[in-house]
């Protein structure tokens, strides 16, 4: 595994009327090929800041960027374009070009002034944009296109720019869930598939917990905390940063309310009608108690699923359920 | 698999329909004039060979032909230059005039025709009033352009820019309204015609200086589609794509001032075209593509400013009216009616 991308020492942060404002200190990471990295961390905290450095278009207060060992500031841009493709919050205020025309722009870096596309160069805009899945509109204007859509769109400019490292801010912000789980899972695939080190800023923990290789995580005390996911949230770093107010997430769960009533659980059901009905009840304040007398026994049948009580009433569904426990 | 793109078919009718249409109002523009001359005559004269009258021949080279070859330079310079303008700022309201160079201008000639009681005499008589006009034009665009030039140096934004010049802008108009203020009716109706624009006043000479001019700043516009269009996306995605955003900012300045500058110098302004043709041109190309769109844009500005300049010459009359008025009256009624018709101006600049 190698290294695409090293700090040493980096302090990010930026200059107003020569005074530093320091953001980040103390930045030692390292990007590897085939990664996703993650990068996780309130607004305001300099996530932004950060990944400007780190590709270039901000110098750093001190320290160095490294790009496979050679000193960011002495890459020529054109070079630098060749090696860390971006996809960034600015909003793209063009309608009337084609989804094929935006991602050929990730070609330039290659073509002389006149934009010519060898054969080689039709390839990659081809191949950015079957990976993006975006083969059915590709020749649509970006005007007529959703969100998610634009936003794929971007991500296959990104990858047509062929570089080894892409750098994502904020890629599945404004996006529904399943875009989100799409282009997320998208940027996993294609960290495995191509080898690229890909670097997301990111608010959606949930689904950076359950994807990202690394986690890069900074709160307000400017400090940078790197390391596996679940190692993260076990030693309660991710739960430092966030402060997450009544959420404990090494259980997954809102803060324990004072329960209605204690009622155990049975049923010899597949693990996942179990888990739900765990989470029913939990959420409308009900403890679960494998001692308790009070039983609540899921069973499954080949298509439907029915909860008795105390080995009487049954019920066939959750909120008839949670109904029923109410009134009690 | 579209594999011509940004090309398409529409692209290639289109093609070969603008530079013949260029053509057809060429011949139509050289055709009309206070003197009637038989079409045939026309087309003898510009082929080189004798016409019957010898006068005929000298009305059209000598007259007809600078002025239409002045509206081609004028109409493809400006709206390239307002092309230019409008993707540096991502704003669909920039025009060639943004940066101050018609203030520049407008100043200068001010300073010249009106501060000068003494001068007024020699505007009426001689020729040496026309160098006069054009050298103050073209000194007053040219002190705005370095300043603006020297500021794009240092400003971080195009943003910072645009305010830049829409303040010489107001700065110079100030002055031109303090100088009118003071001085006689004689000078101010020069300056007034100077402001109508004119497409007529120029000789050979005078039109092979403005056609190295304006060539230039359009090689020097083509050569800069690429970082025009990573510019539609904005400066920072610009600078991801290996531009280097500075430079490319002061080659769009230096474009648009030897061509805006030149033609201000040597036509007076000319308001619209700036603006409305690049608008009018993505709508007919529907795409925002450099590369389709520069060659497009000068098309569509010589067709319009050749259209321009035969609804001024008023057919069978002796008059011509001001140029500038006329790109704005013909000009503004077809772009409300495109914009309404097609859907708005918005998707180049909006999703």
């Amino acid at each position: 595994m190698s290294i695409q991308l090293h700090t040493k020492d980096l302090a990010v942060g930026y200059r107003i009327k020569r005074r530093d404002v320091l953001i980040i200190d103390h930045l030692n990471v390292q990007l590897m090929a085939g990664k996703l990295v993650c990068f996780m961390g309130p607004n305001g905290v300099g996530k932004s800041t950060l990944l400007r450095t780190l590709c270039g278009v901000q110098r750093p207060l001190r320290g160095g960027v490294f790009i496979q060992d050679k000193a960011i500031e002495s890459i020529q841009k054109d070079v630098l374009a060749r090696k860390i493709s971006v996809v960034l919050t600015d909003p793209v205020y063009i309608g009337n070009i084609t989804v094929r025309e935006l991602v050929s722009f990730g070609r330039y870096p290659y073509t002389g002034w006149n934009m010519n596309f060898s054969p080689e160069d039709a390839r990659i805009i081809d191949r950015a944009i079957k990976e993006t899945q975006l083969q059915p509109i590709a020749d649509t204007k970006l005007a007529e296109l959703s969100d998610g859509q634009r936003q794929k769109a971007l991500i296959a400019r990104a990858l047509c720019q062929d570089t080894d490292i892409i750098i994502l801010d904020e890629p599945t912000a404004h996006l529904d869930l399943n875009n989100r789980v799409e282009i997320i899972n998208l940027l996993k695939h294609l960290s495995r598939q191509t080898g690229k080190a890909i670097v997301m800023a990111t608010h959606e923990l949930d689904l950076a917990l359950q994807t990202a290789d690394e986690l890069w995580i900074v709160g307000f005390d400017k400090k940078l905390q790197v390391g596996f996911p679940e190692d993260l949230v076990l030693n309660g770093k991710v739960d430092h940063v966030f402060q997450l107010k009544g959420f404990d997430l090494r259980t997954g769960h809102l803060e324990k309310r004072k329960s209605k009533r204690n009622v155990s659980l049975t049923g010899e059901s597949e693990g996942h009608y179990l888990l739900w009905t765990k989470n029913a009840l939990e959420r409308n304040g009900y403890g679960i108690d494998p001692e308790n007398d009070f039983t609540i026994e899921t069973m499954v049948t080949s298509d439907k699923a029915y909860w008795k009580i105390n080995e009487g009433v049954t019920l066939d569904s959750l909120e008839k359920l949670i109904q029923y426990l109410d009134q009690l | 698999m579209q594999k011509s793109f940004p090309y398409t078919k529409w692209t290639f009718q289109l093609g070969i329909l603008l530079p013949t249409l260029v053509i057809i109002l060429l011949i139509l523009d050289v055709s009309l004039g206070s003197v009637n001359i038989p079409l045939l005559q026309i087309v003898k004269a510009l082929l080189g060979a004798e016409t019957d009258k010898v006068s005929w021949q000298n009305i059209i080279w000598e007259f007809r032909m600078p002025k239409a070859f002045t509206a081609i330079l004028a109409g493809a310079t400006l709206a390239v230059s307002g092309l230019q303008m409008q993707t540096l700022f991502r704003n669909p309201l920039a025009g060639p005039y943004v940066l101050g160079i018609s203030s520049g201008a407008s100043l200068g000639v001010a300073l010249v025709v009106l501060a000068s009681y003494s001068l007024g005499s020699i505007f009426n008589t001689s020729l040496l009033g026309d160098w006069i006009v054009v050298l103050a034009a073209s000194t007053g665009s040219g002190v705005v352009l370095m300043a603006v030039l020297a500021l794009s140096l240092k400003v971080k934004d195009s943003m910072t820019l645009l305010i830049i010049g829409l303040m010489f802008g107001s700065l110079a108009g100030a002055i031109v309204s303090v100088l009118q203020f003071f001085s006689e009716a004689q000078q101010l109706q020069i300056y007034l015609i100077w402001t109508f624009g004119s497409l007529g006043g120029l000789d050979w000479n005078e039109l092979y200086l403005l056609a190295v001019l304006c060539g230039l700043g359009l090689l020097i516009a083509f050569y800069l589609s690429k970082p025009l269009n990573t510019l539609l996306m904005g400066e920072s995605y610009a600078q991801s794509m290996g531009i280097n955003v500075k430079k490319v900012r002061i080659l769009i300045v230096v474009s648009t001032s030897l061509m805006a500058g030149s033609v201000t110098a040597f036509c007076g302004p000319i308001a619209f075209i700036g603006l409305a043709v690049p608008h009018l041109t993505r709508i007919l190309f529907n795409t925002a593509n450099h590369k389709v769109l520069i060659p497009a844009v000068a098309l569509s500005g010589m067709i319009i400013m050749l259209t321009c300049d035969i609804v001024s010459q008023l057919p069978g009359s002796q008059y011509i009216l001001p140029i500038n008025a006329i790109t704005s009256l013909i000009g503004a009624p077809v772009v409300i009616w495109v914009i309404l018709s097609k859907g708005g101006i918005k998707t180049s600049f909006s999703r």
